[in-house]
């Protein structure tokens, strides 16, 4: 069960993909493109010096579903810089007035080293200001183990430009060899947007605990300010 | 490295604040018979690969995808986007969009909902205060009959509970409405919040101080007011508000938790309001309007189902499920800290924002969830709303000496 989705993951995302972005007038694609100057992925750095640069576009289709894409420069070991492309599809259908309940594909590919290669699945409650989430991952990074990662987020706007938002997220090993590691690793991101027309200014707190299962080599600062521009189009 | 970059954006982000031009509120300065609505769907926040964790207004990757849309729509028919307002409740983002004379709305409004892209598109339609006759002296007659307000407070003043006084501004500052107000927004279009006369009426109705050796007791003295001006005071005439200053007005509403909305006002029917005004029912808020004797079934909002419809005077003519409720001669706070006596249905609905204010404190306390309490209210033969039992019925005990009400009977509207 595990291998196989593994092995079809990308098909499965990729079928999804075409099953939610089938064309209709009444959809809406946007695009964008960011810089962040530090990639941080559930609290660890999956680049190396230097700023991340990113560009993704979203698909949304009138029944509530959900697809898109996106491509970040990574180095999750020094000097092996990658390009991770990932894509993802899902679904959201109201749960009451005010919750939806949402749930989808990622599949994550890696140019250079497809030994990288991941699929997520995941499973989430939505409001109008938090979410929280449940992803399954059976084969992390393809480290060979499998993991649950669990977040929360939430975020305030204070006016209709300017937010605060957070991020609480904790990643557990479920099977497979830690190799020493311990278990479980817990991330939060405290940050505040700033929005203008199509410009998005981020400045957030990224911490991470130690252990839990690593997608890179880091060892570098558990903790980091990450401030990121992004625009939309 | 990345701290040549931080300290770039910070750079930028500054300099972008400062260029930023002073946005238009909601394009009131034009003529609202010259604008549309045009009203496109707002996706859910999901998940996204950025892990960008906002959803309407902070939301700018999906803000620019509709945009567009919105953009290329005001190209293809000639007209002028003017603003945008994210509804997250109602799940719409909504554009408004100025019409180059001397075509005419209704022919704009048919061809747009033609795009399979709108959701809707429709008028901007002007809604008005409900003051009751223009007589100059009319204020002066004879005051109506009292609710036993000292014998309600005995039981309940509201305490805490978020009433929603959607309507021109309310003097922040009244000595009788002082610390009442826990929330103020200007969205009628003006840069400037101004308190006017029929909004600080209606909240003294609502809300004004009790024992303060000043004015008057409002309903729920304890209650707490969001002061949220969608009108603008029309000079001789009441006040004047907009589809979209009013649908403002309910998201915010709705957003800031109030548990009762007060809409002491009319129009004519509007999609965009009556949606809003649903998703408001539909999370438990209870919805009171002003009724409009010269409109069918009381106009709208006050004819949608589910919603409090009150009238002043009750008349054999009164269409069944609308209620009465004191609303001529009624004391009440007007701006420039004045009192005086008004009537109208505005301050009839106001009556009875404040008794459902009562009642939901007696019902499950304030800022919890509250169920709807029209079809709690106990109304007379004649149509008036018995305070007295209303109150009892929400508490389960007695109130105000339990006197006798005859031929008692619950409202109930949907």
């Amino acid at each position: 069960m595990r291998r196989g989705l593994l092995r079809h993951g990308r098909q499965l995302t990729f079928a999804a993909l075409c099953l939610v972005t089938s064309l209709s007038a009444r959809a809406q694609l946007g695009a964008t493109l960011a810089v962040e100057s530090d990639y941080r992925f559930r609290g660890v750095s999956l680049d190396g010096p230097g700023p991340s640069l990113r560009a993704s576009f979203n698909y949304d289709a009138p029944n509530g579903c959900y697809g898109g894409a996106s491509a970040t420069r990574v180095e999750p070991e020094h000097g092996d810089r990658y390009a991770q492309v990932l894509g993802y599809a899902g679904c959201t259908t109201p749960l009451d007035v005010d919750r939806l309940v949402e749930a989808g594909a990622t599949y994550s590919h890696f140019s250079g080293d497809s030994s990288y290669d991941f699929a997520e699945l995941y499973v989430g409650l939505l409001a109008g200001r938090w979410g929280a989430r449940l992803h399954f991952a059976p084969d992390y990074f393809g480290r060979k183990v499998s993991t649950l990662y669990a977040e929360f987020d939430a975020h305030t706007v204070l006016d209709e430009n300017f937010r605060l938002f957070g991020h609480l997220g904790v990643i557990t090993r479920i099977s497979g060899s830690g190799n020493g590691e311990s278990r479980t690793r817990g991330d939060l991101r405290v940050g505040a947007g700033w929005v203008w027309r199509s410009l998005d200014l981020q400045l957030s707190w990224v911490g991470a605990t130690e252990g839990g299962p690593y997608p890179a080599v880091y060892g570098g600062r558990r903790s980091t300010f990450v401030a990121g521009a992004s625009y939309s189009f | 490295m990345k701290a040549l970059l931080l300290t770039l954006l910070l750079g930028l982000a500054t300099a972008i604040g400062a260029a930023e031009p002073a946005r238009e509120t909601t394009g009131a300065r034009a003529d609202p018979q010259q604008q549309v609505l045009v009203l496109l769907r707002l996706p859910a926040a999901h998940f996204r690969a950025d892990g960008n964790y906002a959803s309407g207004y902070a939301d700018a990757s999906g803000r620019a995808a509709r945009r567009r849309v919105a953009e290329a729509l005001a190209r293809a028919h000639g007209l002028v986007l003017a603003t945008a307002w994210p509804m997250p409740v109602v799940g719409l983002d909504c554009y408004v969009m100025e019409i180059p004379a001397p075509r005419r709305a209704e022919e704009v409004v048919s061809q747009l909902n033609q795009e399979p892209q709108v959701e809707w598109a429709q008028a901007m339609n002007q809604f008005s205060t409900l003051a009751g006759h223009d007589d100059p002296l009319y204020a002066m007659q004879p005051a109506a009959a009292s609710w036993h307000l000292a014998d309600l407070h005995a039981a309940a003043t509201g305490r805490g509970v978020r009433v929603a006084v959607i309507d021109s501004g309310v003097q922040l500052d009244h000595p009788d409405l002082a610390e009442q107000v826990d929330t103020s927004l200007n969205l009628a279009g003006d840069r400037t919040y101004l308190g006017e006369d029929h909004g600080t009426a209606v909240a003294g109705i609502v809300a004004a101080r009790a024992d303060n050796k000043l004015g008057i007791a409002g309903v729920a003295p304890r209650a707490r007011v969001l002061a949220l001006r969608a009108c603008r005071q029309q000079p001789g005439a009441g006040a004047s508000c907009t589809t979209l200053a009013l649908a403002l007005g309910l998201s915010a509403a709705i957003e800031k938790g109030a548990q009762v909305i007060n809409l002491s006002l009319g129009g004519p029917q509007d999609r965009l309001i009556a949606r809003l005004v649903d998703a408001a029912l539909a999370r438990r808020i209870a919805v009171v309007a002003a009724v409009d004797r010269a409109a069918d079934q009381g106009g709208f909002p006050a004819g949608m189902a589910g919603v409090v419809a009150v009238v002043d005077e009750p008349s054999p003519a009164t269409p069944a499920g609308i209620l009465a409720a004191p609303g001529r001669d009624v004391p009440t706070t007007l701006s420039g800290s004045r009192w005086a006596t008004v009537s109208g249905a505005s301050y009839a609905a106001a009556h009875v924002s404040g008794l459902l204010a009562l009642m939901i404190e007696l019902q499950q306390g304030p800022g919890r969830s509250t169920r709807l309490a029209t079809a709690d209210l106990v109304v007379q033969a004649d149509r008036r709303v018995d305070a007295c039992a209303s109150l009892g019925r929400a508490g389960g005990r007695c109130v105000c000496a339990c006197g006798e009400t005859p031929a008692m009977e619950s409202v109930a509207r949907h």
